[in-house]
């Protein structure tokens, strides 16, 4: 009976542990509001170089649009960086660099290009969420 | 773990690690995947245009109301009978934030210690932490105050800078309460008022224009976007010619295509880019000179090369020029050994150069047949 009651703290210290490591990695992603707008006409490009969002401006058939996030380690391990994408826009979006490590004290820049496929309904705006995650590697 | 984890993914980041990330302000686009000129013919001309305009989503953008932030100089001068302003009405920062007065004529009951007198002939500069745009109808609005039922005007001159160096008038005497436009000025961070009452009404204890607050259009961002057009070789897909994936510079600083791609006959030099359509201000154009066709040869095309032979673009939501159409002429080349006694001339008045080696823009006889192609790049250089 001891020994089970010692082996079930270790695995409730485990799961803490993980649980916490989850948490801090969860909350301390990067979360970017991603929005493109399919209009109508060819060779038609709209720009929005705002810092705040993820905004690839308004888009004609057949063109696409290249937004860059930089991301630097300022700790002293590395990070494995890994970059998920949610909502419609994810369909319409590829990502240059992902699931790779940082360095300590290393900068690199992740760009995200969306292209506007002919299938694009003229007039929608195509939003989802990007998230950036840091995970710290041993 | 799931149902912790959805409420975190909405949570506002906490950054407990140092790891940064930045959205860069640079945006890239690549307008077109094609402009297609078909089967083209030796000296044949062409003309494509494409579009670039400033995002609805920049445009939906709403303008607000800000009040002075910050005190960059002040300069009290003193009350009519030369004694110094009292201490109350002394302290610069009482301009700051919005006001206490209801920006009537006469405001009753006086907010003690809630303004700053300037004195016959001071002033006081003020900063803003947002752009202060030029909209429709006035853009400033000074809050004076003044006590009782009758007294003299007090008016204020009120000038307005972008940078604090550089002073336009806007207004010689404003009255008390007044609003003010931004005039010729598309935006301004600072704004600086001076009293220009005139003492001779005025008792002896009278200290001047009695300034409350500084209120005006607020907009984190203007909205004037430069931009260069840039040459880029296109890649065609190996297996489907008609996928072209991005080209991107190797570690050595050149051009190269995505392994399973190649790059196509270089279309570039034989593009010329004119911005055609008429900003709003007449006789003051924002956009660069253009580019003639016959450029960039002879030697490979590089990344210094597509920056030399770019041109430039503005777009400017201040005066309503929200896009610019650029005109995309083609001047087809002939072959090596198949062009035509004309070439030269026609290289030559093409080009606008004098001196230009038209051999150098012929092409290599071996690619005839082939698709030839160039990728516009957009690139966002400046925004403000």
């Amino acid at each position: 009976m001891k020994n089970i009651k010692t082996r079930e703290k270790i695995i409730a210290g485990i799961l803490i542990v993980v649980f916490l490591c989850v948490f801090y990695i969860t909350l301390d992603a990067n979360k970017y509001r991603a929005e493109v707008v399919a209009v109508e006409g060819e060779g038609r490009v709209g720009v929005n170089p705002t810092t705040e969002s993820l905004d690839f401006g308004d888009l004609s058939k057949g063109t696409s649009a290249v937004r860059t996030v930089s991301v630097k380690n300022g700790t002293s391990v590395a990070m494995f960086i890994m970059v998920w994408k949610f909502g419609g826009i994810g369909d319409l979006m590829k990502i240059a660099k992902n699931n790779f490590t940082l360095k300590a004290g290393n900068e690199t820049k992740i760009e995200l290009t969306v292209y506007m496929p002919a299938s694009a309904e003229i007039g929608k705006t195509y939003t989802g969420r990007v998230y950036l995650f840091k995970i710290p590697t041993l | 773990m799931a149902l912790v984890g959805a409420p975190l993914l909405g949570a506002f980041e906490a950054h407990v690690l140092n790891v940064t990330a930045q959205v860069e302000s640079e945006v890239v686009t690549v307008p077109t995947e094609k402009l297609e000129y078909g089967t083209v013919f030796p000296q044949e001309k062409f003309e494509k245009t494409f579009d670039v305009s400033l995002a609805s989503s920049l445009l939906a953008e709403t303008t607000g109301i800000q009040y002075a932030a910050s005190v960059v100089s002040s300069s009290q001068a003193n009350r009519k009978n030369g004694t110094a302003v009292l201490a109350a009405r002394s302290d610069p920062s009482k301009a700051l934030g919005a006001p206490q007065s209801g920006g009537t004529p006469y405001d009753n009951p006086v907010v003690a210690n809630s303004f700053y007198s300037l004195g016959f002939g001071g002033s006081v500069t003020l900063g803003f932490t947002n752009y202060i745009v030029n909209g429709p109808g006035p853009d400033i609005r000074v809050f004076e105050v003044t006590g009782g039922t009758s007294y003299p005007d007090e008016y204020v001159k009120v000038e307005a800078s972008q940078d604090n160096v550089n002073w336009t008038l806007l207004s010689a005497a404003a009255l008390r309460d007044a609003d003010i436009d931004l005039g010729v000025l598309g935006w301004a961070r600072y704004v600086r008022l001076t009293d220009v009452s005139d003492p001779a009404l005025f008792e002896p204890e009278a200290d001047g224009y009695d300034l409350d607050a500084v209120r005006a259009t607020s907009r984190t961002r203007v909205g004037i976007i430069d931009y260069a057009v840039r040459q880029k070789p296109k890649c065609a897909d190996d297996a489907d010619p008609s996928v072209h994936p991005q080209v991107y510079e190797d570690s050595a600083g050149n051009f190269a295509c995505p392994e399973g791609s190649h790059m196509m006959p270089l279309l570039c030099p034989y593009l010329s880019k004119h911005e055609v359509t008429a900003d709003p201000l007449e006789g003051e154009e924002n956009d660069g000179a253009g580019l003639t066709a016959f450029h960039g040869l002879p030697g490979p095309w590089t990344p210094a090369t597509a920056v030399q032979f770019q041109v430039e673009g503005r777009l400017d939501r201040v005066i309503n020029d929200n896009a610019d159409t650029w005109n995309i002429d083609l001047k087809v080349p002939c072959f090596q050994g198949q062009c035509a006694q004309d070439w030269s001339s026609f290289v030559k008045r093409e080009s606008g150069k004098r001196d230009i080696n038209p051999a150098d823009y012929e092409a290599d006889a071996s690619l005839k047949g082939e698709t030839f192609g160039c990728d516009l790049w957009v690139e966002v250089t400046a925004i403000l």
